[in-house]
């Protein structure tokens, strides 16, 4: 994001271009977590605790009559993107699943995508409440992808309005608001 | 420049560095400023992604605080105390503009005279008459946005540009101000609203605090910064300055800092001036140590660090059946209200707040304490997009007890050691919280709320105060002008200097004293002297 070698006459180019380009609403930029091209193969989790997570997170945020669950916009991706974007943070979603199996096989004798919603929903109350920390990781990185997905956005009547295209449209201020407050005396101490 | 010619050493290229730097070249000094950071690339905003809000929610490169940014060019600041501020400042070129919301109030008069008013604190030793020109001259430099006519503040000229629109929130709230008979306006900001000199207007995204491309908000790398090297300042981004050093006769000789490769260097100026934020600045004065100067410069008092100010901040939100729109619009503050501003002792506090109309993030910040599970839908529909918000910004009155110290296990990049803030809210500040929550409940019922929710207090952390100037060397660490006691070609401009921290939002305060300072940085220790 910050630009090491920047000097002020390549900053200077560079916002008169963005100035040129904003104006013209035509810029469009990608998400930070858009496509990647990396193969399957390079996938940071495998397919079982993928499904722990995809399970997981359509607990945090399930579908309803009118919103899709979590993993329906995208979510296990999402965070699989994130994985390959910061290689660090592969550690804890492992152990985050992990820790999810564990608790499910102690209190459901079962594996998490084998137990039914209710059981489930139990196993992650009891993380929430042993290990708040590593439960926050799941629930605002669950919330994190469902927030900024455009599908989710179009159904809850989100218009991001992100810098670069054309603004909301607001009506001017109407000053006879103010007719009032206008009138008021003075109300600051003079000193 | 060759490093023999420099009249005066900037310290910090934030909003006031750029206005010192710029003042002074154009009066004819030749001005070095170091700065930490670099130039930040406008097509590099997160405000230009669907996905702004995750520099809001988890670390990040944009992150408000340097504690989740974690970049080179920031350093550690800990926290401590009974209600630790979250810490926010940003370290670049333009400084923490960059990430402000370009909400532009102006201290009142009586917020210079609070031991004479009210017997609390210390008087600042100049007047608002004494910066009013000041803030004038600032206003139309960056082309404010807003209306004259405010009864609750001082007269002031026609705003260089319109004021940005109120929308449905906005006109929500003057709703319920009106119902009650209350003062409202609304607010200056540092954002145009039309084209002004060569920067385009707002076109009102209301992605503020992730960086302005269109360059509508008055960042200083948009404004002052052009202007001063167009004149001959010049200005070396990622130098991180380690000491001001002194010569044996107890004068500032310049500076030793880490260049971008992170070699030593050393610059010798007439003049230095730090311009490094209330935290920044008493750092580098408290690591500034030598023999003639043991406790850090500037601190032969003890003074240095403390009577830390952030303003004691609420966030109430109102929940209204129809839709709001609360996010639609230029971020920060529509409107405004100070009708309880001034002291009235019946209330039980001294001095008073302010409360902002507050545009709300988008609906990933809104979802953050929306509860997990099947009702979670339902949750989220009740407050996205039905929420009005209101801030309480309330008069920091300074406590010694409350100070910025050097942190004696963390350091940044350099190895220089970090900041740690040390912050308790005071019993006056508790009080005039506790009123605060009851009249914007009381207005955003008026203005029809169905429910209004109160979150904890929270702190700004604007920071204020740890430099501060004063009446007597005893009890300040600069005088009138923001020269260092004692040490006669030192000086200190930014929040730090503060004495008192009002119960509004200081960049405009600090440009204005930047300025203000600047001429008399010229007339007693450049031109003065040469």
């Amino acid at each position: 994001m910050n630009s090491n070698n920047w000097s002020r006459r390549k900053f200077t180019k560079a916002v008169i271009s963005a100035q040129a380009l904003l104006a013209s609403g035509v810029l469009t930029l990608p998400m930070a977590c858009a496509e990647s091209n990396k193969s399957e193969g390079d996938t940071p989790l495998d397919n079982s605790q993928e499904q722990t997570l995809k399970f997981a997170m359509d607990e945090i945020i399930p579908a309803n009559d009118k919103m899709p669950s979590a993993s329906k916009v995208g979510g296990v991706n999402y965070i699989l993107k994130i994985v390959e974007e910061f290689p660090d943070l592969s550690p804890l979603f492992i152990s985050l699943t992990a820790k999810i199996e564990g608790q499910s096989l102690q209190q459901a004798g079962s594996a998490f995508s084998k137990i039914n919603s209710e059981k489930r929903i139990a196993v992650l109350i009891t993380i929430e409440q042993t290990e708040p920390e590593l439960f926050k990781v799941l629930k605002d990185f669950t919330y994190e992808s469902y927030y900024t997905n455009d599908t989710v956005h179009e159904l809850i009547s989100y218009e991001p309005y992100p810098t670069g295209t054309t603004g909301p449209e607001m009506e001017p201020l109407d000053e006879k608001l103010l007719d009032r407050v206008k009138n008021t005396p003075s109300m600051f101490t003079k000193i | 420049m060759n490093n023999d010619d420099i009249d005066v050493l900037v310290i910090g290229a934030g909003a006031a560095g750029a206005v010192v730097s710029w003042s002074l070249t154009e009066k004819g000094a030749k001005v070095v400023c170091l700065e930490q950071g670099g130039w930040i690339d406008p097509l590099s905003f997160p405000s230009l992604k669907p996905d702004y809000e995750t520099h809001l929610t988890r670390e990040g490169d944009f992150n408000l605080s340097p504690n989740l940014r974690n970049r080179k060019e920031d350093y550690p600041v800990t926290t401590d105390g009974e209600n630790p501020p979250f810490i926010m400042m940003f370290n670049a070129v333009g400084g923490s503009t960059i990430h402000w919301q370009g909400i532009f109030p102006r201290f009142h008069p009586s917020d210079f005279k609070v031991k004479t008013l009210d017997g609390v604190a210390d008087d600042w030793p100049i007047s608002y008459w004494d910066l009013e020109p000041y803030y004038e001259f600032n206003d139309k430099m960056i082309g404010v946005s807003g209306l004259n006519g405010d009864p609750a503040n001082p007269p002031r000229t026609k705003r260089p540009t319109p004021p940005l629109p109120l929308g449905k929130m906005g006109n929500t709230l003057v709703r319920g101000f009106e119902k009650l008979g209350w003062h409202w306006w609304v607010n200056d900001h540092g954002i145009i609203s039309k084209q002004y000199k060569d920067r385009a207007a707002c076109m009102l995204h209301g992605k503020c605090m992730f960086g302005c491309p269109m360059g509508a908000k008055a960042t200083t790398d948009r404004t002052y910064w052009p202007l001063a090297i167009d004149k001959g300042a010049e200005i070396r981004t990622w130098s991180r300055v380690k000491e001001i050093t002194v010569d044996n006769t107890g004068k500032a000789k310049g500076a030793i800092y880490f260049d971008k490769e992170g070699n030593i260097q050393e610059i010798k100026a007439k003049v230095v001036v730090v311009c490094c934020n209330g935290i920044g600045t008493p750092r580098l004065l408290l690591n500034s140590k030598s023999n003639l100067f043991p406790d850090g410069l500037g601190n032969g008092n003890g003074f240095v660090g403390k009577n830390f100010m952030v303003h004691p901040t609420h966030f109430i939100n109102g929940i209204f059946e129809e839709s709001m729109d609360g996010h639609i619009g230029p971020m920060g503050s529509p409107l405004f209200s100070q009708e309880f501003y001034e002291t009235d002792e019946s209330r039980g506090f001294k001095r008073g707040y302010m409360l902002l109309g507050e545009r709300t993030f988008g609906p990933l910040f809104q979802a953050q304490d929306i509860p997990w599970g099947k009702n979670h839908h339902a949750e989220f529909g009740k407050i996205f997009p039905h929420q009005v918000g209101l801030t309480v910004v309330a008069d920091d009155l300074p406590e010694e007890t409350n100070t910025v110290t050097l942190d004696d296990k963390e350091v940044d990049s350099n190895g220089i050691a970090a900041a740690k803030a040390t912050y308790s809210l005071s019993e006056n500040s508790k009080q005039m919280l506790h009123h605060a929550v009851e009249k914007s409940t009381e207005v955003l019922m008026a203005a029809g709320a169905k429910d209004v929710i109160v979150p904890p207090a929270t702190n700004l952390a604007h920071l204020m105060g740890t430099a501060r100037m004063g009446t007597s060397e005893k009890n300040s660490v600069v005088d009138k002008n923001n020269k260092v006691h004692g040490i006669p070609n030192l000086y200190v401009v930014d929040g730090s200097s503060f004495t008192t921290g009002a119960g509004v939002n200081p960049t405009s305060t600090i440009m204005a004293l930047a300025l203000r300072a600047a001429d008399k940085i010229w007339e007693n220790a450049v031109h003065g002297k040469s």
